[in-house]
């Protein structure tokens, strides 16, 4: 059963925002944090976390599982993961389907690979490693990407649902990553909506993004959320809703004020279930 | 799982090679520095080509690491003019790569610059950077009460530094500049003293100051640094017996400013 309202919307909340969220949180259900800045060495004041708490319910989302990674699991992070999340009742854990690191190499960044059965298989085998180390559900998010690859056999949305199914954990469906790798790699957007079990959905995370010079779609989570990816949206809450709702917003911070708005904006933006009622004849 | 390590370990290497400069001062990724077995892995599809799309990593690895070493080191960056500090990163960055912890990006960077790379006022600038970076991320200990203080001998053995607390020989006030740079508005330094002299940086809440303080008081907290409350005051009082009478002074100067913690464990 998903631990959040299915009606529920929320913010992301970054440090710059403390002060103005803490005065008044507004018109927000739920919040989310990334966990890595709250853990024993991250760089924010834990006290923080707690004031956010004392608000709304937290959700923690992380950036470096490493889940289609090839260095074992750090199983030091996912117990302090999940005595994080137990300190502050967090309704679920999520993290991304890419690599961070190799080796001794860390690239504090999400990254792709292939999409093939057998690292599917690999990944569905970590996320049922990482469930079982959680005391919370754990949900991963669909990645956002810039090159794809010829060894592929496998559709994104397909090795996704591989994934994410072979683990018997739920999905964090980033409804932006979507868009941004459908521009960039030339799929339909609406193929990828019509693969997901929406009932595994924990929640949908929307964000602004960049464009290059040469077309490419770059995840930059520094503007709001633009009328197409609305309009997925949308197209998702047809399909599927409802199902709870977060924004993003990481780089070029707004105002906590105009954070809310787009937050707001995104419950003013589900349309209305059109549900077909059978008459008998 | 072999190939999938073998293409993550290619990537890691041509995406931390470093961004070339081109002649109008921008930076770019040469096709040429990653190898063919990557670039004939990407899948092109109709936009733009492999080189171009792995690039966008490339970028996004050097602008990340970048931005957070400029923002670790304002006053470097203020004396040098970006561009040149960049030019200087970025080496560090080959030598240094980051590990799971960003927030120690930076931490071997003055040591770095020191060792012939840099004139000795950058590697001071550097130096106090640091310093102030790190005792913002610092962990906090709980403070001492004013009861605590009344009766320091009970507290000996559990009472230190602050995390946060720095010591730093400085032959110039280099805060003001550092403030004015935080605040926006910069402002050159001043005439370096005719004598170095020894500064404390603390927090309070998330508030720093620095405050320069006598030798006598350096050497007591570079003590306190080594061992506990009780070695200090025994050593200080062996090195520097006419400074102990000082010490409730700097006891009580050091409540102000937020110097002394208590540990939970004796």
């Amino acid at each position: 059963m998903n631990p959040l309202d299915r009606n529920a919307v929320g913010v992301g909340l970054r440090p710059p925002h403390f002060q103005a969220a803490f005065a008044d949180p507004g018109e927000v259900d739920f919040l989310e944090v990334i966990a890595e800045n709250y853990l024993a060495t991250g760089p924010v004041p834990r006290s923080n976390l707690d004031k956010a708490r004392a608000l709304r319910p937290v959700a923690l989302h992380g950036v470096s599982l490493d889940l289609l990674g090839t260095d074992p699991l750090d199983l030091d992070h996912l117990r302090d993961v999940d005595a994080l999340a137990r300190e502050i009742d967090a309704p679920c854990f999520s993290d991304h389907l890419c690599w961070t690191r190799v080796g001794n190499w860390h690239s504090h960044d999400l990254l792709p690979t292939a999409f093939t059965e057998e690292i599917a298989e690999h990944a569905a085998e970590r996320a049922r490693a990482v469930q079982a180390a959680l005391s919370v559900p754990f949900g991963i998010e669909n990645l956002s990407s810039y090159a794809a690859f010829r060894d592929s056999t496998l559709a994104e949305w397909e090795f996704y649902r591989r994934v994410v199914d072979g683990a018997g954990v739920w999905r964090m469906l980033d409804i932006n990553n979507i868009f941004v790798s459908a521009r960039n790699h030339g799929f339909d957007p609406r193929d990828y909506l019509e693969s997901v079990d929406w009932d595994r959905v924990l929640y949908v995370h929307l964000a602004g993004h960049s464009i290059r010079p040469d077309g490419l779609r770059i995840d930059t989570h520094d503007a709001p959320v633009c009328e197409e990816v609305w309009d997925l949206y949308r197209d998702a809450w047809i399909l599927g809703g409802p199902f709870p709702v977060l924004v993003e917003w990481d780089d070029q911070l707004p105002t906590w004020e105009r954070l809310v708005e787009e937050a707001v904006e995104a419950r003013k933006r589900r349309p209305l279930r059109t549900v077909s009622v059978g008459v008998a004849a | 799982m072999i190939a999938l390590r073998r293409f993550q370990e290619d990537w890691a290497t041509s995406t931390s090679a470093p961004l070339a400069l081109s002649p109008d001062g921008g930076a770019r990724a040469p096709e040429s520095d990653f190898s063919r077995a990557l670039l004939e892995s990407v899948d092109p599809g109709t936009g733009p080509n492999a080189a171009a799309r792995l690039s966008a990593y490339r970028f996004q690895y050097w602008f990340r690491l970048l931005t957070l070493l400029q923002k670790d080191f304002p006053l470097v960056g203020h004396l040098e003019g970006w561009t040149k500090f960049n030019l200087r990163a970025a080496p560090y960055l080959q030598a240094h790569p980051p590990q799971a912890d960003l927030g120690r990006l930076g931490s071997a960077f003055p040591d770095w610059l020191s060792s012939g790379r840099a004139p000795s006022t950058l590697v001071e600038a550097a130096r106090v950077d640091l310093a102030w970076s790190e005792a913002f991320l610092a962990y906090e200990l709980p403070l001492p009460t004013a009861a605590d203080l009344a009766t320091p001998d009970s507290l000996l053995d559990r009472l230190g530094l602050q995390p946060a607390v720095r010591v730093l020989r400085l032959s110039r006030n280099w805060f003001p500049l550092k403030s004015s740079l935080e605040s926006g508005v910069p402002v050159p330094p001043g005439p370096p003293p005719r004598q170095a002299r020894w500064w404390a940086i603390s927090r309070t809440g998330s508030v720093l100051r620095a405050e320069p303080v006598e030798p006598a008081l350096a050497e007591f907290l570079g003590m306190l640094f080594e061992g506990s409350t009780r070695a200090a005051l025994e050593r200080l009082a062996r090195s520097r017996p006419a400074a102990v009478r000082r010490i409730p002074d700097w006891f009580r100067r050091g409540a102000e400013l937020g110097w002394w913690g208590v540990s939970p464990i004796p």
